[in-house]
This record gives C-alpha cells, sequence and structure tokens, in this order.
C-alpha cells in the first residue's frame, strides 16, 4: 500500500485571495459612503413638521440637497454657498439628467418665506420641476 | 499507520474561511448600528413646479380668475402667533388654523377635486407655517396645490405656478 508521502517543505498555506477581496470591497464601500456623507450633509435644522411627508426612500437618487439654516443661509454639501451658485449647478445639470433630477430643500421651520422663495424660482427657471421638502413626520 | 485524509482537510478549511466572513458581517452590522443611531428619520413633502415658464402673464391681485382656491398666509414674521390663513372670503386664526384649513378645503375638494390651489405666502411667513398650509391641502387630497410668487420684485423673476 502506498501511503502518501508529507510535503513537508510547504508548510501552512495561506489564501490572501478572500482575504484581499474583502478588503478592497471594505475601502470601496467605505469611500462610497464617506462621499455620500458629504454630499449630503445634514446641517441641524429645525425642520417642520407635516403629516403627508413621504417616505425618501421613494425619492430620486440623483438629487441637489440645499439646507437652509435658521441664520438664512444656504448650504450644499456642508458648504456655504450662495443663490447663484446653485443656479449654476442647477444649469450644468439641466442638460444631464433633467426629467429625474429633484432639488430637496432642507428648510429650518423659522426661516421666512422670503429665503426659500428664490429657490424655487431658481428650480423653476432651470426646468426642475421636482421639488421636495424635508419635512419630519407629525 | 494513519493516513491523513485530503477530504477532512478540506473541511477545516471551509471552516476558517467561514469565521473571516462571519467576522466581516458582524464588523458591518456594529458600523450600520452605530451609524444610525443618532438619526433622525426625515420625510419629504414633494411639490411639482412647472418650470420654465418665466414671461407668464400677470394675474392682477384683485382679479381672481374663477375656478382656483387662493390661500394667502399673512403673518408678522417674528414668531406663529399672528399668522392668519385667508380662503375664499373667510379667515382662519388661532393654533388650530391649519386643522381648520384641511377641514374646510376638504369640503371644497369634495365639491370640486380638480381645483387648483394656490398659495399665496407672505415674505415674512415662517416656511414652517406655509408648509402647514401645504399639507393641510394635500390633506384635503388636491390635486393641483402651487405656489405664488411675486415678480415685482428684483429676486424674485420668475414663478412656479402662480403671479400676484
Amino acid at each position: 500500500m502506498k501511503v502518501p508521502a508529507r510535503i513537508r517543505e510547504q508548510g501552512i498555506s495561506l489564501n490572501l485571495t478572500p482575504l484581499i477581496d474583502i478588503v478592497f470591497l471594505l475601502v470601496i464601500f467605505f469611500l462610497v459612503a464617506s462621499h455620500v456623507a458629504r454630499t449630503e450633509s445634514t446641517e441641524p435644522v429645525d425642520l417642520p413638521v407635516a403629516t403627508r411627508g413621504e417616505n425618501q426612500a421613494t425619492s430620486s437618487p440623483d438629487r441637489l440637497v440645499v439646507t437652509v439654516t435658521a441664520d438664512h443661509l444656504l448650504h450644499v454639501a456642508g458648504r456655504v454657498v450662495t443663490l447663484d451658485a446653485i443656479r449654476s449647478v442647477l444649469d450644468a445639470t439641466r442638460e444631464d439628467a433633467m426629467g429625474s433630477f429633484e432639488v430637496r430643500i432642507r428648510g429650518d421651520r423659522l426661516v421666512p418665506f422670503h429665503v426659500v422663495e428664490p429657490l424655487m424660482i431658481a428650480c423653476a427657471e432651470a426646468g426642475v420641476t421636482r421639488v421636495g421638502y424635508a419635512v419630519l413626520p407629525h | 499507520m494513519r493516513i491523513p485524509s485530503s477530504h477532512h482537510n478540506r473541511r477545516r478549511d471551509d471552516g476558517t474561511a467561514m469565521t473571516s466572513m462571519i467576522d466581516v458581517v458582524f464588523l458591518l452590522l456594529i458600523f450600520f448600528v452605530c451609524a444610525s443611531v443618532g438619526q433622525v428619520h426625515e420625510n419629504l413633502l414633494p411639490t411639482k413646479l412647472s418650470g420654465g415658464s418665466v414671461t407668464a402673464a400677470e394675474v392682477a391681485a384683485t382679479e381672481r380668475p374663477l375656478g382656483e382656491a387662493w390661500v394667502r398666509l399673512i403673518g408678522p414674521g417674528d414668531g406663529t402667533s399672528g399668522i392668519r390663513v385667508e380662503v375664499e372670503g373667510r379667515t382662519f386664526a388661532g393654533p388650530e388654523r391649519y386643522r381648520e384649513l384641511a377641514q374646510f378645503l376638504g369640503s371644497l375638494a369634495a365639491a370640486a377635486p380638480d381645483l387648483p390651489v394656490i398659495l399665496d405666502i407672505d415674505p415674512e411667513v415662517p416656511l414652517g407655517e406655509a408648509l402647514a398650509a401645504y399639507d393641510a391641502a394635500r390633506v384635503a387630497d388636491f390635486d393641483a396645490i402651487h405656489f405664488a410668487i411675486d415678480i415685482t420684485k428684483p429676486d424674485r423673476r420668475s414663478g412656479s405656478a402662480a403671479r400676484r
């Protein structure tokens, strides 16, 4: 009877391929997650309350989130921007994906309407018809 | 003499791979749990703008066209106590104004569900009040709810749906 000989030279073989796969997967995941977190940076605002708010999962993933804080400043991706900057963003986006593009306004409930009104006008001028307001459920 | 079995070795290798995967899955689970702690769930109140029509004809303030329900929000803007809601000759004030407005608009919607509702909001009215009126119109099941804008001011060059 032939006994299979041990191959002592090889020692313990460690298959690194799954480990590398998972590490790369995690790296890509954290990169994407941090990018999304930066894009939709949420400044603390006291949101209005509404009973007919819809779940955000049904909204478009192709969107611009504008936060209007209580000091009447416009924030996009964590930075203070002007209305003209938002207009240029909307104009640039118009050609790409006009139909599905959405502007989401996260406005403080105490912000006067004249602060938000030019934003809506800019959306209408740029042809963006899908505008949503972030609200808290009643 | 014991002969090493390749079958047993393969089974042990599979168990080792599963352990790593379970570690990573638990790591991701803990990450998501930690990331979701403190997050406030936000809903979305959608509105449909009629974009592009910058040079549409104005509607005079004294000549409200028939077949439209104009909801006017009048207030000082430095608080929410003095804000009034006027619609079709009726005035709603007080803490229950939006509930009363929803009931009144509901009676209108029952008679004419296709009636467009136009929200005419004073510039100093807080956004929370404007969205409460918008929400009341949605509660009344109106299909077409628009915002009126003032094109006479330099920063308000165009309108979303209607003009004062």
